[in-house]
């Protein structure tokens, strides 16, 4: 484990304003990240992901707020720290890497300037070192013929590419912290494995600590050290990635795993297991769940008391810890 | 350069468009009651059937239709719009009299409600739930309902009459030397109360279109991704989504400028501005069709070079749009 | 609305929907859509938007005013009943014109031309752009291609000019005024139909209707414009509002029926005295403005009954 925390979120309340009533989209969720270690969130879409991300990076949607809870960075509480000093850290000190490549980037101005920006703002340079440096950029992500690249505008680039000027764009300042959004969720497969990898070795390369959102538990073993789960708007199961992944204490993340045939077989094999476990049913809607735990009406383990009663968080092994009931039936299921 | 091509395929079209208004106003012409020898010999107080059988020689009248609308074609094309007996001049010469004057009247307007109007919508947008964004609200339905002569003779008796600070009719004073930046000074105080009324109702379309615009573009992914590089939020709206906001702005005032125009004939008409929208007027009262249809024909020409101008500007700040035609 | 703006915005924020975030944060949707009854939805969301209710009841009022108020006023809107440019008084309300007609009788009879000739022109306006529409959207390829050419060629005439040619060639009655209105207005609902045609032609269900082996003109009429009414409806709303004020232009111009009382003719006739006799001009143009503001509020509310889910343009 790396020394000291880079990010420490503690018991994070989220909550979302639907002009009826207040509901809560993160509940108590934390999570501590090392200086240069990757932590991987995994989880249904609607589980929260997302807004932990941009929770941290200070940048939730309208209407969404911050109830309660410390979000940590490098020490300084950043619901404390105002407007000024969030923009001295967004994109410099932390960034993020979003989900829809097509979208996230602005159409009606070129990759280079957009790039550039960040450079300009936070590292003061010229507009020619700006460009000098985007150009080498565009190269570390990849991007052949980059220094015409530069000129191009997004809708002139694939999907693919998209994304790794957005990764370029993340990496600009060196920042300690990269959170990236599903990266890989609306690209093709084949360019998903690309752009993990991109990641990984821009991760040796640079340092800096990821945060890797995704549904893809097989890139999460592959990438992170750490892992969370999370279920509708907790964290199911935290713990170091091999512990998590081989003793799976939550019936979430073992439902989650059944799922993901390239864990067990490799990707070559991919679809050739004839029965995976589905889980059954869907995240159920905000305010609308079991007074006990989240997850206990999908669940083929559960009880009476894992409806009515919220599960404790058990510390299963050292710094393995999940929320429910049932850990200690893990070996038998 | 990468606009060229479609740009000019842009103005062969309009060609074959102009075109197609030339025989449309032959066509009006055709319909039109009593031709042009009966007119001329109207005005002489009658003619013997020598006479008019010479002048109709003298006009083509005696040839076929189709025969007749190549003359009409080959005349428009070297400029022969035709002879007005009322104002006893060449058409051509008089429409490029009152040209400019509607012009400076038009562009004007245009300007005003362009920036006014976006002006209005970016700063409500930021605000949606402020004062601003529901005087954007009301102002925008009254713009679109109250008729443009009405507000320009209801702006005649405010600021002409009750507060008289405005000239209440006309492009400049009779009285005063028509040169040197006395004639230009007097000429914008005459322009004010026209342009103003005339913008009015295109600064409530742009503002609540570009009110519309922008809500929906700050919510858009790019925007984030500009707050998540750490740009201060005015760099975000500014420059991230102000050039976006505006495409749609863009595209309405290309749309609406043959509305523009003919919003034109009438504050023309209130403010007895000397342009074409007046000279409309006055040739429908004494029924001189060939003026008026020239007018038709210059209009939609005007129409047109704004059209492609939109289009110009359009591809300037949607680089997506570049290299390929509309 | 603002608050509906700001629940919008929370819906499509990242990752809320559809899972977590349930249909009610929008207001709007608050009553769980009943697929089966739109109709009476959309009635219940229209009644509950306040603006669009006054715009009824206002059009209601005028229309009504038109109708009986002439039986109910008696002063003939032509005769002389006072001295010209009486101010308002006791005697006559809203005072008396240039020729000492009563202001007031003429404003409410003047209604009567000015909202015909608006609700046929846009009824003129609907069906050729309707029609137009259809068959360049559910066809495309040339006829698409043809009918857009012609849509651009009238495009490209100042509307109200042409509509001032067109009357000034074929006399001024109230039949040809609205014939010319239509006739300059329709290219707007045209290029709207046939957008919605060209979204609605590949669904699924259309495609099922047409391997059922349903004909085009049953495709086009009876299976694919229903679908795309709603927005067309609120185009036709605002083509009464343009045609009101076309209408008021062109006998402002001096090109309206001149043995019909008009709002605008009521205006055009006395313009050259508004310094003097304020009350000449600004009347009429309250009832224009009035009127047309009614029928926008209206259309505004009919717009956002039918997409719950998106704001006004």
């Amino acid at each position: 484990m790396g020394d000291e925390p880079l990010l420490e979120v503690r018991d994070l309340v989220v909550e979302v304003d639907t002009g009826k009533t207040v509901l809560p989209v993160i509940d108590g969720v934390s999570f501590i990240l090392a200086k240069g270690r990757t932590l991987g969130i995994v989880g249904e879409s609607g589980c929260g992901k997302s807004m932990t991300a941009l929770a941290v990076m200070q940048l939730l949607p309208p209407g969404f707020r911050i109830a309660s809870g410390e979000i940590r960075f490098c020490g300084e509480d950043l619901a404390r720290v105002g407007e000024r000093r969030l923009r001295a850290l967004r994109g410099n000190d932390m960034s993020m890497i979003f989900q829809e490549p097509m979208t996230s980037l602005n159409p009606v101005y070129t990759v280079g300037d957009q790039i550039g920006e960040t450079l300009r703002l936070h590292q003061r340079l010229g507009a020619a070192a700006a460009r000098q440096r985007t150009i080498e950029l565009l190269r570390s992500v990849h991007i052949p013929a980059a220094e015409r690249r530069v000129d191009d505008y997004p809708h002139q680039l694939s999907g693919g590419m998209r994304q790794r000027v957005m990764i370029a764009m993340a990496l600009a300042c060196r920042p300690k912290l990269i959170i990236a959004d599903e990266p890989t969720t609306a690209l093709d497969v084949t360019v998903q494995a690309q752009i993990f990898r991109l990641l990984e070795e821009l991760r040796e390369e640079t340092g800096t600590a990821i945060i890797l959102i995704t549904h893809d538990v097989g890139a999460v073993a592959e990438m992170a050290d750490e892992v969370a789960v999370f279920y509708a708007g907790k964290r199911a199961e935290f713990g170091p990635v091999d512990t998590v992944l081989s003793r799976a204490a939550h019936p979430y993340t073992r439902g989650l795993m059944a799922s993901t045939p390239r864990l067990r077989l490799g990707p070559a094999a991919a679809g050739a297991e004839p029965a995976l476990k589905e889980i059954a049913g869907v995240v159920p809607p905000l305010g609308e769940f079991e007074p006990g735990c989240r997850f206990s009406p999908r669940c083929p383990l559960a009880d009476l008391r894992c409806r009515d009663v919220p599960p404790p968080e058990e510390t299963v092994d050292r710094d393995h810890s999940a929320l429910c009931w049932k850990t200690g039936l893990e070996l038998v299921a | 350069m990468r606009h060229a091509y479609p740009i000019a395929i842009r103005l062969v079209q309009s060609l074959a468009l102009l075109v197609c208004v030339v025989v449309l106003n032959f066509l009006l012409i055709q319909l039109a009651p009593g031709d042009t020898v009966s007119v001329i010999v109207g005005e002489m107080g009658g003619a013997s059937p020598e006479t008019i059988a010479a002048l109709k020689a003298e006009y083509g009248l005696d040839q076929s239709i189709p025969a007749q609308l190549g003359i009409y074609l080959g005349k428009v094309l070297t400029g022969d719009l035709g002879y007005s007996h009322y104002f006893n001049r060449p058409v051509l010469g008089l429409i490029l009299e009152r040209l400019p004057a509607t012009i400076l009247l038009v562009v004007t307007s245009l300007i005003l409600a362009f920036v006014v109007g976006t002006a209005l919508g970016i700063f409500s947008a930021r605000r949606p739930k402020g004062i601003l964004s529901h005087f954007v609200t009301v102002f925008s339905l009254a713009g679109f309902s109250a008729p443009v002569f009405w507000t320009g003779l209801m702006m005649l008796i405010v600021f002409a009459s009750l507060i008289p600070l405005f000239p209440v009719s006309g492009m400049a004073d009779v009285a005063r030397p028509g040169q040197g930046l006395g004639y230009v000074l007097d000429v914008l105080h005459h322009l004010v109360l026209p342009a103003v009324t005339l913008g009015m109702i295109y600064v409530a379309s742009y503002s609540r279109l570009s009110r519309t615009s922008m809500l929906d573009v700050l919510s858009a992914d790019y925007i984030r991704t500009a707050r998540a590089k750490g740009l201060p939020e005015r760099r975000v709206v500014y420059k991230h989504a102000l050039r976006n906001a505006l495409l749609p702005v863009v595209t309405m005032v290309g749309m609406e400028f043959g509305q523009l125009f003919a919003g034109a004939v009438l504050v023309e008409t209130v403010f007895n501005w000397p342009g074409l929208g007046r000279l409309a007027y006055e040739s429908i009262l004494r029924r001189d069709y060939p003026t008026l249809l020239a007018i038709l024909l210059f209009s939609a020409m005007l129409v047109m070079v704004a059209n492609i101008l939109t289009d110009l500007a359009y591809r300037l700040i949607d680089p997506r749009i570049r290299g390929r035609g509309r | 609305m603002t608050s509906r703006s700001a629940s919008l915005a929370a819906a499509s924020g990242p990752e809320t929907a559809p899972a977590s975030a349930p249909q009610g944060p929008s207001p709007a949707a608050g009553t769980t859509p009943k697929p089966d009854r739109p109709l009476l939805d959309t009635c219940r969301m229209f009644a509950r938007n306040c603006p669009a209710m006054t715009g009824l009841v206002l059009l209601a009022t005028i229309v009504l005013a038109t109708l009986f108020g002439p039986g109910l006023y008696g002063v003939d809107p032509f005769s002389m009943v006072d001295m010209p440019f009486a101010p308002p008084g006791p005697d006559c309300l809203l005072g008396t014109d240039y020729l000492g007609r009563d202001i007031l009788a003429g404003v409410i009879v003047g209604g009567r031309a000015t909202l015909a000739v608006g609700a046929s022109a846009a009824a003129i306006t609907v069906l050729i752009g309707v029609v137009i529409g259809t068959f360049a959207g559910y066809f495309g390829g040339w006829v698409d291609a043809v009918l857009m050419k012609v849509t651009e060629f009238f495009q490209i005439l100042p509307t109200l000019l042409f509509a001032m040619v067109l009357v000034t060639i074929f006399s001024s009655s109230l039949v040809t005024i609205a014939i010319a209105i239509g006739a300059v207005s329709w290219t707007a609902t045209a290029r709207l139909t046939r957008a919605e045609f060209i979204r609605i032609r590949d669904l699924e269900y259309v495609k099922a209707a047409r391997t059922a082996g349903a004909r085009d003109f049953y495709l086009m009429f009876r299976v694919i414009l229903p679908a795309a009414l709603p927005p067309i409806i609120v185009a036709a709303a605002l083509a009464v509002g343009i045609s009101i004020l076309f209408e008021a232009g062109l006998s402002f111009l001096g090109l309206g029926d001149p043995n019909t009382m008009s709002w605008g003719m009521i205006i055009g006739q006395n313009r050259d005295y508004l310094l003097n006799a304020w009350w000449t001009v600004t009347f009429p143009g309250i009832a224009i403005f009035l009127t047309v503001l009614s029928i926008s509020l209206i259309g505004d509310g009919v717009n956002d009954a039918l997409n719950p889910r998106l704001r006004r343009r």
